[in-house]
């Protein structure tokens, strides 16, 4: 490959372009690294906003009986941790990735579209502030708080009576929405049109697909939660009967509309994840990605069954037996491809001469926990069991092993294999590992007790429960508090290392790391990549 | 940018850093902020106000910059084979957004109001035939498909033949034909706008309003969501209008006309033929 020879050549051309300085290069930036890493502050920042908000809920949870939160403020809390990690956290900190990584993977000088791009970014710091304002407008006396009901927004009856807060969400759900459209349809084009010469699609690392398939899902899903919030704006001030009975509306019909957006949800921010893991499997094992077609027809077969088997969210709701068997065969379909990708995995690290730096662990963690959220999931579409499941704590425990321990453990190995190539500086090795065997002996003690006390019969949403369930809940409750604690070494050893300390990592980083980025200089230049490397 | 003759392929032009998508993100802060006060009786309308100024200010000088850019020679080939992939996945976009729409219809029609008719015990005498504004709703007298809707309708039909006729022009460099194309669907969209709100007018007569059940709701949702996308549409058309007076466009470069064309044709097919079909004729 010549990309060593084009990046110096590029590293000259920086010289001419001069780009803003201080706070105008960031806010008039339409450099996709510049935006990448704003994305990935942004989500990081929200994580420990969200993450602060559900420790209070935790507290709470310490002890049966309400002790300093009532009832309202909770479930504005439970909703506000749920609206932020989703939609402020995950999604922009994915997001971000794919605009730091993504041109440099394919070759390609920046994001197709850049103005766009800044636009996409951007429109999340505003978002961020209106989800907020109305939950601190309540102490001054104005409106009844955030929204109350879940990051779902279940329940239309509490839509329709609920305040200003179920107000904000939805105009903040619209403001997300550009975000992420503008955002897929920049990574499509990007994908299509920007790829260097011979980089054809197949060539491509999987991260890309994965992002690729993501950002048709985005685009499949997110302008019908567009339209399903507006309809409810509409009921709620303009007098409309789409989820009223009395106009031949249907409640039902709100949660058709939410579910076939939320659960492709889950695949979007799952995808990014499962498309980074493969590349750093098979670097610390020193073997390739086994299976790499198998895993993008997976994430093609998965993206697809994905967007057909939102019902089984609503079981509990009634729904015809037909509907129900065709829902749990529909959702038990998705495990086929999901299982292929797992036993890719496995498959790649197997026989291969491992070593377990900090991201290889995440890595393999992620498989683990992923397994775990796959298994405990099965049994929720169940038609004959759902009803011991829906509506209780073990939908709360199950559904965070594929949000932490898939996309959030998968998401902090990247960040620890890709920190040396952006800051150029290698991260703390020893606090790194402290970092992941902390995580995850938390991360298991906080969720598996909900997963338990779900079972007994504790439902989500409250406040309160039976005092024969205490032991669980302050076991749960003790370790989310130290699960937040330890993402304060995380924090400390980003910042660490993006000041420069450690030492300094080479162009490729990682013995066996593979791919046009790892061509590139630590940390890259500016501008990368501005003469399309050709690739064999 | 100099002539890049050292390499086969062109470099790809990458814009200037830019303050007018923050000046758009923050307008619409405002305008957010201000809607949801307004609406909780709170005040508001300054701020809505402000937001309005700043998101057009923001949106004219961005696409100012853009026409800038593209006169100047700098969008060649590939950065023209951006726009219009992006223009297609955007207008992909737009078609789940009317969907949603459409298939909530389906819903109500299909499951929700037939279900409410079997519900004898608590809806006495509630048929749950379609149309309907529910079991609780008011009365009303359904829209007649073949009066107003369908000449609509054609003429939503005629428009997109017209703008066809006038992206072709310019792909053969007759600029005639492109001025005159987009001028007629300009005036077929003006009057398809004017008789739309006489429709609406007419439909108030017939006691069909926003809040007459899922009737009512399913009428202005549609027809408005319909007709702010042809407002968007007409605003563009008289944008590339103005640009082919100045001269604009020719048949290598003529991704403006085509992005609009692509739009409008999508605008009058989509949600303007299955709004007839489904809601005004079936």
């Amino acid at each position: 490959m010549t990309t060593a020879t084009t990046a110096t050549a590029s590293h000259e051309h920086d010289a001419h372009h001069g780009h803003p300085t201080g706070i105008m290069r960031w806010l008039k930036s339409t450099n996709h690294k510049d935006i990448g890493l704003m994305y990935m502050i942004f989500g990081t920042t929200m994580f420990f906003a969200g993450g602060l908000l559900i420790l209070l809920v935790r507290a709470e949870l310490f002890m049966p009986g309400l002790q300093f939160l009532n009832p309202s403020i909770y479930n504005q809390l439970v909703t506000l941790h749920g609206l932020i990690m989703v939609f402020a956290f995950i999604m922009p900190l994915t997001t971000g990735f794919n605009n730091y990584l993504i041109p440099m993977m394919i070759g390609a000088s920046d994001m197709a579209l850049p103005r766009l791009n800044n636009w996409g970014f951007w429109i999340l710091p505003p978002a961020a502030i209106l989800l907020l304002i109305p939950f601190f407008l309540q102490f001054f006396g104005i409106g009844d708080g955030a929204a109350s009901n879940a990051w779902t927004m279940d329940n239309v009856a509490l839509d329709l009576q609920s305040g200003i807060g179920m107000d904000f969400t939805i105009v903040v759900v619209h403001l997300l929405g550009i975000s992420s459209i503008t955002g897929a349809i920049n990574v499509i084009v990007t994908i299509f049109n920007m790829r260097a010469p011979g980089m054809t699609l197949w060539k491509m690392p999987l991260f890309c697909w994965a992002w690729l398939v993501t950002s048709f899902m985005l685009l499949a899903v997110i302008p019908v939660l567009g339209a399903v919030v507006t309809m409810l704006l509409t009921d709620r001030h303009f007098g409309t009967h789409f989820f009223i009975a009395s106009g031949g509306g249907d409640p039902l019909l709100f949660q058709h509309l939410l579910w076939f957006f939320g659960h492709p949800e889950v695949y979007i921010v799952l995808l990014p994840a499962w498309g980074i893991l493969p590349t750093i499997l098979s670097t610390f094992a020193r073997k390739p990605v086994y299976g790499y077609k198998a895993q993008v027809y997976s994430f093609w077969a998965i993206g697809i069954l994905g967007s057909f088997v939102w019902a089984h969210h609503m079981l509990s709701s009634g729904m015809p037996l037909a509907g129900e068997l065709y829902f749990m065969y529909a959702t038990m379909s998705v495990s086929i491809p999901t299982a292929v990708m797992i036993f890719c995995w496995i498959a790649t690290v197997w026989r291969g001469s491992m070593t377990f730096e900090t991201p290889m662990l995440f890595a393999l963690g992620m498989i683990v926990m992923f397994g775990i959220a796959g298994l405990t999931g099965l049994v929720i579409p169940d038609i004959a069991a759902y009803a011991q499941y829906h509506n209780t704590m073990y939908v709360v425990g199950h559904f965070h092993y594929p949000f932490f321990g898939g996309a959030v453990l998968g998401f902090m190995g990247a960040t620890y294999f890709y920190l040396p190539k952006m800051t150029g500086h290698m991260y703390d090795e020893k606090l790194g590992k402290l970092h992941f065997w902390l995580t995850i002996i938390f991360f298991n003690f906080t969720f598996t007790p909900m997963m338990m006390v779900g079972l007994a019969g504790v439902p989500r949403h409250l406040a309160d429960y039976a005092l024969k369930y205490t032991e669980y809940q302050m076991l749960s409750s003790v370790s989310a508090i130290l699960l937040g604690a330890t993402q304060l070494i995380f924090l400390y050893n980003i910042i660490k290392t993006a000041r420069g300390n450690g030492e300094k990592a080479t162009a490729q980083v990682w013995e066996g790391a593979q791919g046009l980025e790892f061509t590139l200089p630590s940390p890259p230049p500016y501008h990368t990549f501005t003469t399309p490397p050709e690739v064999k | 940018m100099t002539t890049e003759t050292q390499s086969a392929t062109p470099p790809y032009f990458v814009p200037n850093p830019s303050l007018y998508p923050n000046v758009i993100n923050w307008g619409l802060f405002l305008l957010a902020l201000g809607f949801v006060l307004k609406l909780n009786a709170l005040g508001g309308v300054l701020l809505m106000l402000a937001g309005t100024v700043l998101l057009l200010y923001g949106s004219l000088a961005w696409v100012g910059d853009v026409v800038c850019e593209n006169e100047s020679g700098l969008y060649r080939k590939w950065e023209d084979r951006s726009f219009r992939v992006g223009m297609g996945y955007f207008i992909g976009a737009e078609l789940v957004f009317f969907m949603a729409f459409i298939l909530a219809l389906m819903y109500l029609r299909v499951f929700s109001i037939p279900a409410l008719g079997t519900m004898s015990d608590l809806w006495p005498g509630f048929a749950g035939t379609w149309p309907s504004s529910g079991p609780g709703g008011k009365p009303f007298t359904p829209m007649h498909a073949w009066g107003a809707p369908a000449v609509n309708t054609l003429l939503l039909l005629l428009s997109a033949a017209s703008i066809t006729w006038s992206r072709t022009g310019i792909a053969n460099s007759n600029r005639g034909q492109m001025g005159v194309g987009i001028l007629i669907t300009l005036l077929l969209g003006v009057a398809f706008i004017v008789s739309q709100f006489m429709e609406y007018g007419h439909a108030s007569e017939l006691g069909v309003m926003i809040s007459t059940g899922a009737y009512g709701a399913m009428f202005y949702m549609l027809t408005g969501f319909h007709s702010l996308h042809l407002l968007a549409g007409l605003i563009l058309l008289a944008a590339v209008l103005l640009r082919s007076f100045m001269g604009h466009f020719n048949s290598e470069h003529y991704f403006g006309i085509e992005a609009v064309a692509w739009y409008w044709n999508f605008v009058v097919v989509v949600p303007g033929l299955l709004v007839f079909i489904y809601f005004y004729w079936l």
